[in-house]
């Protein structure tokens, strides 16, 4: 069971990379730079989402599995998007 | 705004399962629920705001993908909305942690297609 700090303490790295992804969309500096950090951030957010809000934090065996699918999924965005 | 108003409403979902007294249970259930309708209500602006420039599914292979994937997701969050009003209505701790965790997951398509579509 999850504690409510730990549930805000998520929730506020949640919200702090949503907007650190923002701004650095907005901040003109390389894309390659940006668009790296930004699906780095991602990557994060839907970890903390699968471990914290979904409460696999618990659960080794389906915590493991999804997050090596969600690495797939985010290498192959992050390849794409520098070989684009 | 609507990736910070969804993992908000994810927050009030998560504090919905660890409630100790039905009540409490379904006003956090009622919370999320409102920030979903805020979600799709800025999604109704967005689209508006694309209709009006002139922007379809055919304006561009890209467009295709944009109104499809944000269409299928915003579907979701209507389901959502409604899986979590019928959990609330029961309020068992059992249906609270499933209708909340299908909410979870729609959040977790929202965080991973946000980039891909809006900042990449």
């Amino acid at each position: 069971m999850m504690t409510r700090p730990r549930l805000f303490l998520t929730w506020a790295t949640l919200s702090v990379l949503t907007a650190a992804s923002t701004a650095l969309h907005f901040s003109g500096l390389p894309a390659q730079i940006t668009g790296s950090f930004i699906l780095l951030a991602a990557w994060i957010k839907a970890r903390l989402i699968l471990l914290d809000y979904l409460e696999l934090r618990g659960i080794p065996g389906w915590s493991a599995g999804l997050q090596f699918c969600l690495f797939i999924l985010i290498a192959l965005l992050l390849t794409l998007f520098l070989a684009a | 705004m609507n990736t910070i108003i969804l993992v908000t409403s994810g927050l009030f979902a998560a504090l919905a399962v660890i409630a100790d007294r039905p009540l409490k249970a379904r006003l956090w259930l009622g919370a999320a629920s409102l920030l979903g309708i805020l979600f799709l209500a800025l999604k109704g602006v967005e689209y508006a705001s694309k209709a009006a420039a002139g922007i379809t599914f055919e304006t561009h292979s890209f467009y295709t993908f944009y109104y499809l994937l944000t269409g299928f997701h915003a579907a979701h969050v209507i389901a959502g909305i409604v899986i979590l009003a019928l959990v609330a209505w029961e309020a068992q701790p059992r249906t609270i942690g499933v209708g909340v965790a299908f909410w979870h997951m729609v959040d977790l398509v929202w965080v991973l297609l946000f980039p891909v579509i809006y900042l990449l």
